[in-house]
């Protein structure tokens, strides 16, 4: 059997990176390596919980250079970012609309752009900032890809790493900002109880759609998804 | 050259627990540990357009955690140098050899041969994973590692498990 996943892999795959496929095979029929991980898995959620960890989140935020910039949300995905303009009509929420009030039953799974008004928005104007906020009905990992009006599927968030990422407590935490780019677009949050890869999760929703268009009702095994459409124009 | 709020908070939520028990594997303390995480946080927010473009940005944050944790051990030698490790919280026996092999490291390598000593024999990588994590070449570190080697047994500053494997 290969040698067992170093400290740097393990950190690598608690916080939602791609190990090189061998040291996948590896961690899949390792016992000792399965175990380390759920280990460090419980270790880190335990730091997060530390009021430590807040305090120097609160010491970081407040520092002038944060805030000062905003970056496109799919930096990753440059297709969506050179699309021409959609001049469509808009689509909106597709999966979990709104109640009358705009607001959300706790606990349902829920993905969002919100504008200025701290409403959720379905449709914006390129150089309009937004914030992505996610609620992952209890789920503990989460993922967004994004669909282009070409079907392409491509990564939203997390913003680094190849896998989910840890999920947001709450019904609707905002876990980025960005900077409207040309090109309408759908979001699809996956939700679930284990990391999903990108590669696996891309392929999977690109198999799911129907005419390059999330469907009205997604269903994919063992993942609760939400979905938001934001129309863009010029 | 900023950061979105939202970004930042991301990123921490994402790599900062990982962050915090790497550097306090190396500085023994939690506060210090703390500290260490915040100063890796602050150089990422500063360079947070290169970050980006990292295509593994595990081994840029293991990198810059493991210059800012030494830094700290070594402002920390001349703030108090009587301090002992066993005064620190965690006194397992690996942590405190390792702290203690540091300190050795820190007062007799330079600042390269420290990084390439800590990874090697307190973080246990292979010497791909050191090249990858200090952005060096695997046949610098190759050649690195052997008088490396020598230098910390001269010393008296090889780990108990390394000497057994002579």
């Amino acid at each position: 059997m290969a040698d067992h996943l170093s400290a740097l892999e393990l950190d690598i795959a608690v916080s939602g990176g791609t190990l090189a496929p061998d040291r996948t095979a590896h961690l899949g029929e390792c016992g000792d390596c399965k175990q380390k991980l759920e280990r460090e898995r419980s270790a880190a959620d335990a730091v997060r919980s530390r009021p430590e960890f807040s305090a120097t989140l609160a010491r970081l935020s407040s520092q002038p250079s944060v805030g000062a910039k905003v970056i496109p949300l799919w930096r990753r995905a440059p297709v969506l970012m050179t699309a021409a303009l959609a001049a469509a009509a808009a689509l909106v929420m597709i999966i979990n609309p709104p109640t009358a009030d705009d607001s959300r039953l706790k606990g349902s799974a829920n993905v969002e752009l919100i504008g200025e008004t701290s409403h959720a928005v379905k449709s914006a104007k390129v150089g309009e900032r937004l914030q992505l906020a996610l609620g992952a009905a209890g789920k503990p990992y989460a993922m967004v890809l994004g669909v282009d009006e070409h079907g392409a599927v491509d990564a939203v968030w997390p913003l680094s790493g190849q896998r989910s990422g840890p999920a947001p407590k709450g019904a609707r935490t905002v876990v980025s900002g960005f900077e409207v780019t040309e090109g309408s677009l759908t979001l699809v949050a996956l939700y679930s109880d284990q990391p999903l890869e990108l590669g696996e999760a891309s392929k999977t929703l690109a198999g799911a759609l129907k005419d390059g268009k999330v469907p009205a009702t997604l269903e994919l095994p063992g993942i609760v998804t939400a979905t938001a459409h934001l129309e863009v124009s010029k | 050259m900023g950061i979105p709020r939202q970004e930042l908070e991301a990123l921490y939520r994402q790599y900062a627990p990982v962050l915090f028990r790497r550097a306090r594997r190396l500085v023994g303390r939690d506060a210090e540990a703390w500290d260490v995480v915040q100063q890796v946080f602050e150089r990422l927010m500063t360079t947070s357009e290169a970050f980006r473009r990292e295509a593994s940005p595990m081994t840029w944050l293991w990198r810059i955690t493991t210059n800012v944790a030494l830094n700290q051990l070594r402002s920390r030698s001349l703030r108090e140098p009587d301090g002992k490790v066993a005064d620190e919280a965690e006194t397992t026996d690996d942590g405190v050899e390792a702290r203690n092999l540091i300190s050795v490291w820190l007062k007799q390598l330079d600042e390269r041969e420290a990084s390439v000593a800590t990874l090697l024999y307190v973080d246990g990588l292979t010497q791909e994973e050191v090249a990858d994590v200090l952005g060096l070449s695997r046949k610098t570190i190759g050649r690195e590692v052997e008088q490396l080697r020598q230098k910390a047994a001269a010393l008296g500053a090889l780990p108990k498990k390394e000497l057994a494997h002579g």
